[in-house]
């Protein structure tokens, strides 16, 4: 896998010695799909394409492929709105049907080959695709798809078949995810400092440990690493604060890809995980309001096929535009006040609560405070020279030095005392 | 104790004591500590539970939470109800004597007690570990 490596100060900075970033990293572990579960959803949709192409089925033979798609192909995926642990993955099946084929019909045809598919849950025909649904609350969404004939790789339409609508409302849509995908993965190079370290933290919360002095490449096979660039846990931090704002709405929430394609826009080396989190939630607000400025609904479209709009089903209007640029400006006033000015952990809580929920950022400042906690009661802390205090993450996983800010001061193990009243 | 930590301001006070006075920031909220250190006369007969290092915090305010499992403050003398001093090791272990720096004990101690006392607020919990001892008498502890 390829690195970028930051050396030029002679030294790769600790991703999280800010205290902010490490909260934010706790927060982000909180909201991902735990290790282990894509590797099962990709088991999971070659065992449902394999069902979809029995010999009884009605699409037997046309089944050209499955591939991931959305959050799911860039590795971003977070819980599903208004959940804290139900995940959504997103897979196309691309068919060898007709081009012009009457959308509904093509979505009926999907949903004929999979329902019965044996799980404990109804499969269900959705406007644009078929979700099968398992127990452990992973839902797979299949959008059928068929390629163009002269068009990139995997150009493609969708089609678009509300079960309610007329059939002059329904639609073919042209789509590119997997060019998409290519291009955010192109435009967003992981740093190897930082995609280590979140490794680690994340393995930590699942107590899937991998030892401290470990080098990379004796880090056992079945427990692949699980690597991460700055800019993709910033993303999925904003769609957790997104999936917030919106918790209580019914209507059309801001799509995910429209903020994977201002992320991949926005990639940067170098920057902290806040920082990130700044940057893209100023750069899409910054988009949102030229175009109300304009008096235009904002118009987005996949940077590898100038058809494939995102921005097709929202913003219905220039108040749902302005209303997401509002939020996230909050955002990223907010995080930007913070690292400025004096908080105690307790007030950045209860602010934390707000943007990414309650549940989940109670669980990451315990997490952070049992962390801190037992680095202290083992001396493995590290202090700054304005008596800053954070954990390192594992520099032997890496080989690098700590920050260069960090004291010569040794932490020594002690016992705290005193009368309990 | 200034190569250490250059932002504490040091103050002679006679010939065997000192403080120290200024900031320390261990996550995002800066306080104002407050250290003095009595040296002994005679360090063989030091007593460490009366004449250690004491730290208080002098802003922002400490604040305490009734009836909590660790105390209404963890990890205090009560010697001051107001502004108690903090307790940063095990008198009875050797953990700290005359022999030791303040800058390698005391200071990152006294970060390690805001980190935990910080966690204790914003998570309930004090995991910074410890023990409690038996009251004191608050003339024998005050310096």
């Amino acid at each position: 896998m390829a690195y970028v490596t930051d050396k030029s100060a002679g030294f790769e900075r600790d991703p999280f010695l800010h205290p902010l970033d490490a909260i934010l990293a706790d927060i982000a572990i909180a909201v991902q799909l735990p290790p282990g579960l894509h590797a099962k959803a990709c088991e999971r949709y070659e065992a449902v394409r394999a069902y979809a192409e029995r010999p009884s089925s009605p699409l037997h033979g046309l089944i050209l492929r499955f591939y991931p798609q959305g959050s799911m192909a860039i590795d971003a995926t977070i819980s599903v709105r208004g959940t804290d642990d139900e995940y959504d993955l997103d897979v196309i099946a691309a068919l060898a049907v007709a081009l012009d084929a009457p959308p509904a019909e093509v979505l009926d045809l999907l949903y004929e080959a999979i329902v019965g598919y044996p799980t404990s849950q109804k499969v269900m025909r959705q406007t644009r695709c078929v979700t099968v649904r398992y127990t452990d609350r992973m839902h797979l969404d299949i959008t059928p798809a068929v390629r163009l004939p002269h068009g990139a790789e995997r150009e493609s339409i969708i089609f678009h078949a509300h079960p309610d609508d007329p059939p002059r409302h329904h639609l073919h849509v042209p789509m590119n995810a997997y060019g998409f995908a290519s291009w955010y993965l192109e435009r967003t190079p992981l740093e190897q400092r930082f995609a280590l370290a979140f490794d680690e933290r994340l393995r930590k919360a699942y107590g899937m440990e991998v030892r401290a002095d470990a080098e990379v490449d004796e880090v056992p096979d079945q427990v692949s690493l699980i690597t991460k660039s700055v800019t993709t846990v910033a993303l999925q931090l904003l769609k957790r604060f997104r999936n917030i704002a919106y918790a209580s709405s019914t209507g059309r929430i801001p799509p995910s890809v429209l903020m994977s394609r201002f992320a991949g826009h926005a990639a940067l080396t170098r920057l902290s995980l806040s920082d990130m989190v700044i940057r893209q939630a100023r750069l899409i607000a910054g988009e949102l309001r030229q175009a109300s400025q304009r008096r235009e609904n904002v118009i987005v479209v996949n940077p590898v096929f100038q058809r494939d709009c995102f921005t097709d089903r929202w913003p219905e209007n220039l108040s749902q535009q302005e209303e997401f640029a509002g939020k996230l400006a909050g955002l990223a006033d907010g995080l930007e006040y913070i690292k400025r000015h004096e908080t105690d952990l307790e007030s950045l809580r209860d602010w934390l609560r707000v943007q990414f929920g309650d549940y989940v950022v109670s669980g990451a400042i315990r997490r952070f405070n049992q962390r801190v906690g037992q680095a202290v009661q083992g001396g493995g802390t590290a202090y700054t020279s304005r008596g800053g205090l954070y954990v390192p993450s594992a520099p032997a996983l890496v080989g690098l030095g700590t920050a260069a800010s960090s004291r010569a001061v040794a932490a020594t193990g002690h016992t705290f005392r005193g009368e309990r009243r | 104790m200034r190569a250490s930590w250059p932002a504490l301001r040091a103050e002679r006070i006679d010939a065997r004591t000192a403080c120290w006075r200024g900031p320390l920031k261990p996550l995002l909220q800066t306080y104002e500590v407050h250290v003095v250190y009595r040296a002994p006369v005679i360090i063989e007969l030091i007593d460490p539970l009366r004449q250690q290092p004491r730290v208080r915090i002098l802003s922002p305010g400490l604040k305490q939470r009734r009836r909590d499992a660790e105390g209404d403050l963890p990890h205090v003398y009560w010697d001051d109800p107001n502004c108690p001093a903090l307790c940063l090791f095990d008198h009875e272990t050797g953990e700290w004597t005359p022999f030791h720096l303040l800058a390698d004990t005391t200071i990152p101690w006294t970060i390690d007690w805001l980190t935990c006392y910080e966690g204790w607020r914003a998570a309930g919990e004090w995991t910074g570990g410890g023990r409690h001892a038996a009251p004191l008498l608050s003339q024998e502890t005050r310096p």
